[in-house]
């Protein structure tokens, strides 16, 4: 049996036999089925609101209650509790607010300007408003008293002038609805618009996220002495190749149980045929090239501290410039094959994130800018593995002070 | 390989970490079925010598030649290494510690599984077969790493300061272990800096300083090298009295109720003995050749005094 397999197998067997790599493969599903679920629960838990009206034109409060009437709360009783306010407290609009802000009810003024086709209110004269306190709860009210509002001004409009009725409606109705959709032409539905930036998240916590393990795997294994003893059987390539491809195996078990919930998910919300047999593909060429290329700078960064301490502070730098594709990738959903998205899809640390974005965007980026950037990862990569070798052989048998940047430079250029 | 070739063979053999020289043209042969030691102080370059052994470092100069080829992957299974830092994973189970071991070595479990039982038994390990490495005491794990060690039977042990940390008990039946296995056959490469290990268990050896080779030969040959002779004394000093000062005696290794006194050049031990008696109960006297902790501080001393420093601890 290859000693490289063997070193393999003991590594991966030993990080997914932890109880914290079970509950992390069990409950991440979990945890994303809950996300869609979550909100599905909540509109069965809406509460009562309060609303204080200021009705100055005193034609509309009737229809706004006839309005509002059939909407329920989720305990069956009234959805919006409508109640009407002396005209006196009115003329005080700052105490007004400071009640809607505090949360105590929404507060509502309509005014005559709105009767006479909303126009804008002379100077002096009150304004239309709603107020409402911040916060998300209360943000669904207000959208729901802004769309009872809409419906029973307009409706007065549309019956004290000579508009007929089928016209206002037609006027109100939207015109044309914006579908977008997949590659097959099957209908995307958000999920699809959300994807790239999905996929790209995915596939940075599976590189970034996982290969970090190799740093503390390294750093407890460079203490427990056990290196040494490993040394005399197999070579320090085949060591680091065992432990690097383990902990890639790790990421992989957790990316497919991951994913697989999510398009279970995705698919029972119907919005399956999000992700192609080709996008998957490529996934998993940009995850294997990614990880080993991150790896490579972790298993540097691991063999060259001998505590965790000493490799955070190394890692410092490391980490921001691995934080950019994420904060870089608001370039490639706003312009998926811009220049900008385009360049920076080819800088090699930030390659697989940002390409595998534009390659879940619609349309995809050219083929030719595919195959570029997995040749460029491949040049890479193995660059990174034979220097984190160089790092390695030498690193973890050190013990004591951790290497400086200038050994580690002199280790990576002795063959 | 012949039977009369090396199983180790160092020529020229230099190693350097950036200015610092650990092995500085080392040469030296091991021959079949002979336990070699490479003896001296802490820093002295015998570990690294062993790694470079073990192709674990590579020489910057030289040859090194392990079981009749320039070293390589390919000879690591068939030599067995006790390195001087332990190291096992602290979760593993002992037996599935041995067979992982063992597998890498390229052996099976068909091979292995016989071996495991008989050298857990031998080692008083058995009723640990199914507990964590973690779970073991120190000296346990100790035994169960040279089990590691020998377990795929190796053509070459090369041990690394096999017996620091041990308790006597443990200590003896791991050299018996030892002894053992050169009854068997196997060539040993013993490296330690502590003499007394060395005249027990050594046929040859070399004695290193500062990266290179200051004495090498059969124990005999290094003890007659150095001609003085000593003096061995079991004895009770009387009150007030001390060691220091006698005649003829150039050093003196106190240990206590026992004592070597290195002769100088000519000394008379009758007079010796004489002025013994005056100062302590003799309760052994016996005159012989230096002992190699003599030498090698000797060796040592010479060193220091050729460079104007302390001699290394």
């Amino acid at each position: 049996m290859s000693r490289t397999f063997l070193i393999f197998a003991r590594e991966y067997l030993e990080n997914v036999r932890t109880k914290a790599f079970l509950i992390g493969l069990v409950l991440t599903p979990v945890w994303m089925g809950l996300m869609f679920l979550v909100p599905t629960l909540g509109r069965d838990s809406t509460r009562s609101e309060r609303l204080l009206l200021v009705d100055d034109t005193g034609e509309l409060a009737g229809p706004l209650a006839g309005q509002l009437a059939p909407l329920r709360a989720g305990d069956g009783s009234a959805r919006v509790r409508l109640e009407a306010l002396d005209p006196q407290e009115a003329l005080d609009p700052a105490a007004l607010q400071r009640r809607a802000g505090q949360g105590e009810a929404f507060v509502l003024r309509l005014t005559r300007s709105l009767l006479e086709n909303k126009r804008r209110p002379a100077q002096g004269e009150p304004a239309p408003v709603l107020y409402g306190p911040s916060g998300v709860g209360a943000l669904e009210a207000g959208r729901l008293l802004e769309q009872a509002v809409h419906a029973v001004v307009n409706g007065w409009i549309v019956r004290h002038s000579q508009v007929d009725p089928a016209v206002a409606v037609a006027l109100t109705t939207p015109t044309v609805r914006y579908t977008s959709l997949t590659e097959e032409g099957k209908e995307g539905g958000p999920a699809q618009a959300l994807a790239p930036f999905l996929t790209m998240l995915m596939l940075y916590l599976g590189v970034v996220g996982i290969s970090q393990m190799l740093i503390s795997s390294t750093i407890e294994e460079k203490a427990s002495r056990v290196y040494e003893v490993l040394l005399s059987s197999v070579s320090p390539l085949q060591l680091m190749a065992g432990k690097m491809l383990a902990i890639c195996a790790v990421g992989l078990t957790l990316m497919l149980a991951w994913s697989g919930g999510g398009l279970l998910t995705a698919s029972v919300q119907g919005m399956g045929g999000v992700v192609s047999g080709t996008q998957a593909g490529l996934f998993l060429a940009y995850y294997l090239l990614g990880f080993v290329m991150i790896a490579s700078l972790m298993v540097m960064v691991g063999s060259a501290c001998s505590t965790l301490k000493e490799a955070q502070n190394l890692m410092s730098p490391i980490s921001m410039v691995l934080a950019l594709p994420l904060l870089l990738s608001f370039l490639v959903m706003r312009d998926p094959h811009g220049s900008a998205a385009t360049a920076l899809s080819f800088v090699p640390l930030f390659t697989p994130f940002l390409m595998m974005a534009r390659i879940a965007s619609v349309p995809g980026p050219p083929p030719e800018q595919v195959v570029a950037s997995l040749l460029l990862l491949v040049a890479c990569t193995v660059l990174a593995v034979r220097m984190a070798g160089r790092v390695f052989r030498v690193g973890i048998l050190m013990v004591g002070q951790p290497a400086t940047l200038k050994q580690i430079w002199r280790w990576m250029r002795t063959p | 390989m012949g039977p009369a070739d090396p199983v180790v063979r160092f020529e020229q053999v230099t190693k350097r970490f950036g200015t610092f020289t650990a092995v500085d043209g080392i040469s030296f042969e091991v021959p079949r079925g002979c336990t070699f030691g490479i003896l001296g102080s802490n820093g002295a370059g015998k570990t690294t010598s062993i790694r470079m052994l073990m192709n674990i470092y590579r020489p910057d100069a030289g040859v090194v030649e392990v079981l009749g080829s320039r070293v390589d992957e390919a000879t690591k299974p068939r030599v067995g290494y006790l390195p001087e830092e332990r190291g096992l994973y602290r979760k593993m189970r002992v037996e599935e510690t041995l067979r992982f071991f063992g597998r890498i070595k390229g052996r099976d479990d068909a091979f292995l599984a016989p071996r495991i039982t008989q050298w857990l038994e031998a080692m008083g390990l058995s009723a640990w077969r199914h507990r964590r490495v973690e779970e073991l005491s120190k000296g346990m794990a100790q035994k169960l790493q040279f089990i590691v060690t020998v377990a795929h039977e190796p053509e070459l042990l090369v041990l690394d300061e096999p017996f620091s940390g041990l308790d006597p008990v443990n200590r003896d039946a791991l050299r018996d272990a030892v002894l053992g296995l050169k009854r068997g056959g196997t060539t040993i490469v013993f490296c330690t800096h502590v003499m007394e290990q060395a005249e027990q268990l050594c046929d040859r050896l070399v004695m290193v300083h500062r990266g290179q080779v200051r004495l090498r030969g059969t124990v005999a040959e290094v003890r007659a090298s150095q001609g003085r002779d000593a003096v061995r004394l079991e004895h009770r000093l009387k009150p007030g009295a001390r060691l220091e000062g006698l005649p003829g005696v150039e050093a003196v290794h106190d240990r206590g109720h026992e004592a070597e006194l290195t002769l100088a050049p000519g000394a008379d031990a009758a007079v010796l003995l004489r002025a013994l008696l005056e100062r302590t109960h003799v309760s052994r006297y016996e005159l012989y050749h230096p002992s190699l902790h003599e030498i090698f501080k000797r060796v040592v001393a010479a060193d220091a005094g050729d460079e104007g420093e302390a001699p290394a601890a």
